[in-house]
């Protein structure tokens, strides 16, 4: 939840900047994580398609699993994309995350941050952002967007919603072999 | 057939919140013939309305209404906007409790005198002892249908709970086994059995965990004297001339401001919500607030020194498989201050899914090592520390005058710095789980810091003199003879126990003695 957190602080800061009163708390934190939904075939709202490209390797980047596929941190880009589209000052924070995202890989690197080829250089460049409200919302909506997602849960070995299945009394919840 | 008051009939006694400690008071006095008005600002849920989802049912049952942090606590960093982790709902947090049911253990009843007066804290005894309490104990645990008494059978072992069990013994810990739960092993009292869902933090779909939901205000309705009002959030009690209490203003679910007239008012929002109510209520005659002539409203605010240990191991645990929380290690919650600190504390599984996890392992963490440590999710083991927490006057929960909630009242603020005792005894515990693991061959362990607090307490305190507390040791304030708190922010101390059994003692106790102090017309 700090994810959450992470979001509301950045959001008043802006409510801060944009002179409104502070003081979100998990329900507005709630609402505006909760929003949109699906992988979006059809052309972003707000991001340029190289943003795109940017931000699905920024979010491979901070949470790297191997066994996931890219269509699966699109479809947390894509929510973004949506929530930017009614939203200003989180289109703001995307624009201008991605331009110190470039900013910084090329005072890191040389070059603009997809083009920087090794792994580890980007985890520097990031670095550079980690406490910037562009870092924390975007692994905030990822704690939320990736790890909320059932395929994800499949991937990494969670089973999910149990109950209609009639829980794991029958199935293995005892089962461990190797004690 | 659930009762019906009036607004204006000053015969009943008006609860304040459904959960633990209100939801129990409440039914017990319906069922001593008491007419009772139950108000509850969350919604009445039905077991369909449950999810086995983490985040979807967060968002619907817990209590999300802002509130802020301030102190040197971890959660203050990591979540500031939710310092504690509540259901707004019937029933309250017995909703997702993990219903791990334990006493108080005697010392813990006189923290003062056994631990010394320690710098920095506010400990104090209680002014009641376990003998005092153990017939309401003896009554709870029926009721609640306690595993592992009144020869309810404990529950199987599960597979977090055998690698816990495994490491326990290597390391030569010999109290161990699967708890003293509320949740049924075998059919009873009109409710299932355990079907080993997983996910009791979020509402069991079964009914086999023990809530005020399913046992205590059913009950209570049935007997025909209790009136339970859901969505109908309490702004303020009142009070006349005498400063006796008169009744309550709250919100009705069309948003109408009611006054309900009571006899006896009985406040069991949850130790933020109730100091706040007694606080928001501040009137010309107490302008500190209700019940606050000590200053002590608010203040002693303990919620369990915790955090959480995960193994991560070379072969599948599945620890979400089965009850969340069935496993305790109690060898630690004995009194022995050699360990460099006073108190004591249990262990107990814990699983999360994976959405939780993800947000709970690491606040802030990423990259290659937080993924490598999901990445073998179906590997991990999990266990939870609950010790002690220190007293301290400057840990309390105030209103905060900038931000107000829908309603126009300050909402709280809830300000911890931990006790170097506390720290320590995080640090003992964390080495602890660890060596638990270890001995099983853990691959990698990790060390969490506590979660928005699921054990809220003291922040209304029972005293035996009025200056020290809010209390008495009926729960009845020292100020105001015919208002009450009936949830855990009368604790005194905490204890290494998790709380629930002994808020439901209390509330029974309490129950007693309204009905008894009603018949004697002394209320
Ligand atoms: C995930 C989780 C697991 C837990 N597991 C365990 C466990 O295994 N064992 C254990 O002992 N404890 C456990 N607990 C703790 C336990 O749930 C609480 O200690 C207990 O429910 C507290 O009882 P209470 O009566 O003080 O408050 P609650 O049960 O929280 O009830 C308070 C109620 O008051 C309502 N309310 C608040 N303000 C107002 C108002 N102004 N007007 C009207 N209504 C109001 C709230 O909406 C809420 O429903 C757990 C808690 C959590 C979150
Ligand atoms: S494990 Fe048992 S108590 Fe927990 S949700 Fe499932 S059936 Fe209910």
């Amino acid at each position: 939840m700090r994810a959450e957190h992470r979001m509301v602080e950045g959001r008043r800061a802006f409510m801060r900047r944009s002179g409104a009163v502070a003081g979100l708390g998990m329900a507005g934190a709630a609402a505006c994580l909760s929003g949109g939904g699906h992988a979006r075939a059809q052309a972003p709202a707000v991001l340029t398609r190289e943003q795109v490209r940017t931000l699905v390797l920024v979010c491979r980047d901070i949470y790297p699993h191997d066994q996931i596929a890219d269509a699966i941190y699109e479809q947390v880009v894509g929510d973004f994309d949506a929530r930017a589209a009614g939203d200003s000052e989180l289109a703001r924070v995307f624009a201008e995350g991605l331009r110190d995202l470039d900013v910084a890989a090329r005072s890191v690197a040389g070059r603009r941050y997809v083009d920087v080829v090794a792994d580890r250089t980007r985890s520097l460049v990031l670095e550079r952002l980690q406490s910037g409200d562009f870092f924390q919302v975007v692994r905030g909506g990822l704690v939320r967007g990736l790890y909320g997602n059932p395929a994800v849960w499949k991937a990494l070995g969670y089973e999910g919603p149990s109950a209609r299945f009639g829980g794991y009394l029958t199935r293995g919840f005892d089962d461990i072999d190797w004690l | 057939m659930a009762a019906r008051y009036a607004f204006d009939d000053d015969h009943v006694v008006v609860v304040v919140g459904s959960g633990a400690g209100g939801g129990t008071v409440a039914a017990d006095l319906a069922l001593k013939g008491v007419e009772v008005v139950l108000l509850e600002a969350g919604r009445r849920f039905d077991i369909d309305d449950f999810e086995n989802d983490e985040w979807a049912s967060f968002e619907k049952i817990s209590w999300l209404d802002a509130r802020t942090t301030s102190g040197s606590w971890q959660i203050a960093r990591d979540f500031p906007g939710l310092p504690a982790w509540i259901v707004k709902g019937v029933g309250g947090s017995t909703l997702h409790w993990a219903g791990a049911t334990l006493r108080l253990q005697p010392h813990e009843f006189k923290a003062r005198t056994v631990y010394g007066g320690i710098a920095g804290t506010s400990l104090l005894d209680w002014p009641i002892s376990l003998e005092e309490l153990a017939p309401y104990y003896d009554r709870a645990e029926f009721r609640m249908g306690t595993t592992g008494t009144n020869g309810i059978p404990r529950l199987p072992g599960n597979n977090n709970y055998k690698v816990f069990a495994a490491g326990a013994a290597r390391v030569g810990y010999r109290r161990v086994h699967t708890g003293n739960m509320s949740i049924n092993s075998r059919p009873r009292d009109g409710r299932a059995s355990c079907r080993q869902i997983g996910f009791c933090f979020q509402g069991c779909k079964s009914g086999a965990k023990w809530s005020t939901f399913n046992e205590a205000i059913p009950r209570g309705e049935a007997s025909g004297k209790l009136e339970v009002r859901a969505e109908s959030q309490v702004l303020r009690i009142l009070h006349d001339d005498s400063g006796k209490a008169t009744g309550v203003e709250y919100v009705d679910h069309g948003g109408n401001i009611r006054f309900q007239k009571a006899r006896v008012a009985c406040v069991a929002g949850n130790s933020i919500e109730s100091p706040r109510l007694l606080l928001n209520s501040a009137s010309g005659r107490f302008p500190d607030g209700l019940a606050n002539s000590s200053g002590q409203v608010g203040r002693n605010y303990m919620r369990h020194t915790t955090g959480a240990v995960f193994g991560v191991f070379d072969r599948p645990v599945h620890m979400y498989r089965g009850a969340t929380m069935a496993g305790i290690i109690e060898d630690e919650s004995r009194l022995d201050t050699k360990r460099g600190f006073a108190g004591g504390y249990e262990l107990e599984t814990l699983s999360l899914g994976l959405p939780f996890l993800a947000a709970f392992l690491g606040p802030g963490q990423w990259g290659r090592d937080f993924t490598w440590v999901l990445d073998r999710y179906a590997n991990m083991a999990g266990l939870w520390i609950v010790g002690e927490d220190m007293p301290r006057e400057s840990n309390r929960v105030t209103l905060n005058p900038d931000v107000k909630d829908r309603y126009g009242l300050p909402v709280a603020n809830v300000h911890v710095d931990d006790h170097p005792n506390d720290i320590a005894m995080r640090a003992h515990a964390h080495d602890r789980g660890t060596a638990i693991y270890d001995a099983v061959g853990a691959l990698a362990t990790l060390r969490t810091p506590p979660f928005p607090s699921t054990h809220n307490l003291g922040t209304n305190r029972m005293s035996e003199k009025p200056r020290d507390g809010v209390v008495n040791r009926w729960g009845q304030t020292h100020d105001i003879p015919n208002l009450f708190v009936s949830d855990g922010s009368q604790f005194t101390t905490g204890g290494a126990e998790n709380p629930t059994l002994t808020i439901v003692a209390l509330a029974m106790r309490q129950a007693d003695y309204i009905a008894r102090e009603l018949s004697a017309g002394n209320l």
